[in-house]
């Protein structure tokens, strides 16, 4: 049997790495729509990350975290959408 | 058993990484559209699977209720993410972002669209008669 805590808390660790790659895109990208995908990528990711969290130290309330962030980010970036729609108007 | 978790776990991971290097590489918005979203989607299906059978096989007091809280949250990523995406897909067609490569913007109506002096001043240039028979 292997050590599924640890293992869990590396690939935690593994998408944290990926969230630094993104938030370099994030600084290098040359207009608004594409910093809200890579944002709409973070937020996923981070999901994923408060998962895999709650899977290796056992405790559900990281996951309830992670529901909540994914419903208000989802929110937020359909907000930002329609605030570029109106923009050109 | 402890291979299959395993595996799955390894096989989201790669999968989200992938999603990484599309958003590095791509040189565009509707691209990078394809990588940031279905491979998070598909790499996060394969690790909250991974850690349905590890808290299904290895039971303990805490793990049913992670099991089901996670697949709560999976279910909020796949029905979330294609509406973002969609939105934000949407949203800069209509500010008017061109695709990579791209002259023509042939979703762009506005500019196609002609007014109403444009229209007589081609008839005038093409020597169509109006209604009254005047040119």
């Amino acid at each position: 049997m292997y050590d599924f805590n640890s293992i869990f808390l590396l690939s935690a660790l593994l998408c944290m790495v990926y969230v630094c790659i993104i938030v370099i895109r994030i600084a290098f990208s040359h207009n608004v729509p594409e910093r809200i995908v890579a944002l709409d990528t973070i937020n996923t990711l981070i999901i994923v990350i408060m998962i895999v969290l709650g899977a290796a130290q056992k405790k559900a309330l990281y996951i309830d975290i992670g529901i909540v962030y994914g419903i208000i980010s989802f929110i937020g970036t359909l907000y930002i959408a329609r605030y570029l729609i109106d923009e050109r108007k | 058993m402890d291979t299959v978790i395993i595996s799955c776990l390894i096989i989201g991971l790669v999968v989200n990484g992938m999603s990484i290097i599309g958003l590095m590489r791509f040189p565009d918005i509707y691209t990078r559209l394809h990588a940031a979203t279905k491979t998070t989607t598909f790499g996060s299906i394969f690790v909250v699977l991974a850690i349905v059978i590890k808290n299904i096989i290895y039971y303990d007091q805490a793990s049913l209720t992670i099991a089901i809280h996670s697949i709560v949250a999976l279910l909020v990523i796949i029905f979330t993410n294609p509406i973002s995406a969609h939105a934000i897909a949407r949203a800069s067609l209509l500010s008017g972002i061109k695709p990579f490569g791209v002259v023509i913007n042939e979703f762009d109506y506005k500019s196609q669209i002609k007014t109403a002096d444009e229209l007589e001043l081609e008839k005038v240039s093409e020597g169509i008669p109006d209604e009254d028979g005047v040119l």
